[in-house]
């Protein structure tokens, strides 16, 4: 894997929280942290600097809503899905991170928020995009033929045994009667395994 | 329920998948990074049970790359492994693995662990 990291973040925040913004403002020895109100800054700094690392966007924002500006940069910006988009909620709610997930935003999280977390996820979702970009890793799925027995060692084997068995046959009589003559119980030897499934079966 | 299993080894994937097959949908991934990745496309599991030591990405820095996100950090995590040391175990509990189990295991000690981990959540 490509490693990307040790470079500061530049991060882009579209919301209007305070204590947040003083968090992202406190590691800014890892963040290059620029913030705007609402998503109509947002699209116009974006204009404007054209590069950043990463979107963090309040799930609430005046005007917009947070997935709605998602699917405005979607369809602004072509290769916009190469840039992590992190939406931030007041309170955890599972029909939003449903919707979240499906409209292909990178990440959701619930206040309060440890920005450790965030900077590490950041840098992880940017190496993972970079990578699959350029197909370094591909999801793989191995396919696994079944198993077949070709006909002539089928008959070979089922031919020999059965010959041999036969020849034996009255040998293994006489074991069988010196086994019943020396000792009482059972001439075979069994007893109970447990098989696939918890299946118990009788083992000869 | 859905469950994911992340372990390099076939033949322990396809046998927790076909323990755990009866009652939930389980999905096998290889390595860590194949998880990410899966899980990033937008697969949420219920549970993960995932093995320490695979190539890529290895258990340990799944569960922390796990924990620290938004969206997954939810989901419990069983850790199923040949390490039975302390130390090993202490590590994965403080990164915020659920559960721990020692290879080889009992299946039904398995299913147990996971009913009970669903349950809570």
């Amino acid at each position: 894997m490509e490693i990307v990291s040790d470079k500061k973040i530049r991060l882009l925040y579209v919301g209007e929280n305070e204590t947040l913004v003083h968090q992202f403002q406190q590691s800014s020895e890892k963040i290059d942290f620029h913030r705007v109100d609402n998503s109509l800054l947002a699209l116009k700094w974006l204009e404007e600097h054209l590069i950043v690392d990463a979107i963090v966007c309040e799930k609430q924002i005046p005007g917009q809503s947070g997935i709605e500006f998602h699917k405005t940069l979607q369809s602004k910006y072509s290769h916009s899905d190469s840039v992590p988009f992190i939406l931030v909620a007041a309170e955890r709610n599972a029909n939003e991170l449903a919707e979240a997930v499906e409209h292909g935003i990178d990440d959701y999280y619930v206040q309060p928020i440890a920005i450790d977390n965030i900077v590490d996820r950041i840098q992880f979702l940017k190496e993972l995009k970079i990578n699959l970009h350029k197909a370094k890793i591909t999801p793989a799925h191995t396919v696994y033929g079944e198993y077949k027995i070709g006909f002539w060692k089928r008959s070979f084997d089922i031919l020999v045994a059965g010959s041999v068995l036969l020849v034996a046959a009255p040998f293994l009589l006489l074991v069988i009667a010196a086994i019943r003559l020396e000792s009482k119980g059972k001439v075979y030897y069994f007893s109970k395994r447990v098989g696939t499934g918890y299946k118990i079966f009788v083992y000869y | 329920m859905k469950i994911l299993v992340v372990d390099d080894k076939q033949s322990l994937s396809e046998l927790v998948s076909q323990f755990l097959g009866q009652s939930y949908a389980v999905t096998t991934m290889e390595d860590g990074m194949a998880a990410l990745t899966w899980m990033q496309d937008g697969n949420i599991p219920d549970l993960i049970i995932t093995d320490l030591e695979m190539p890529n990405m290895d258990g340990f820095e799944l569960i922390k790359k796990i924990k620290e996100s938004g969206y997954f950090s939810e989901i419990p995590i069983i850790v199923l492994s040949c390490r039975d040391s302390s130390a090993d175990r202490i590590q994965c509990l403080k990164l915020g693995a659920d559960d721990y189990l020692v290879k080889p295991f009992n299946p039904e000690e398995l299913l147990i662990r996971v009913e009970k981990l669903l349950i809570r959540t």
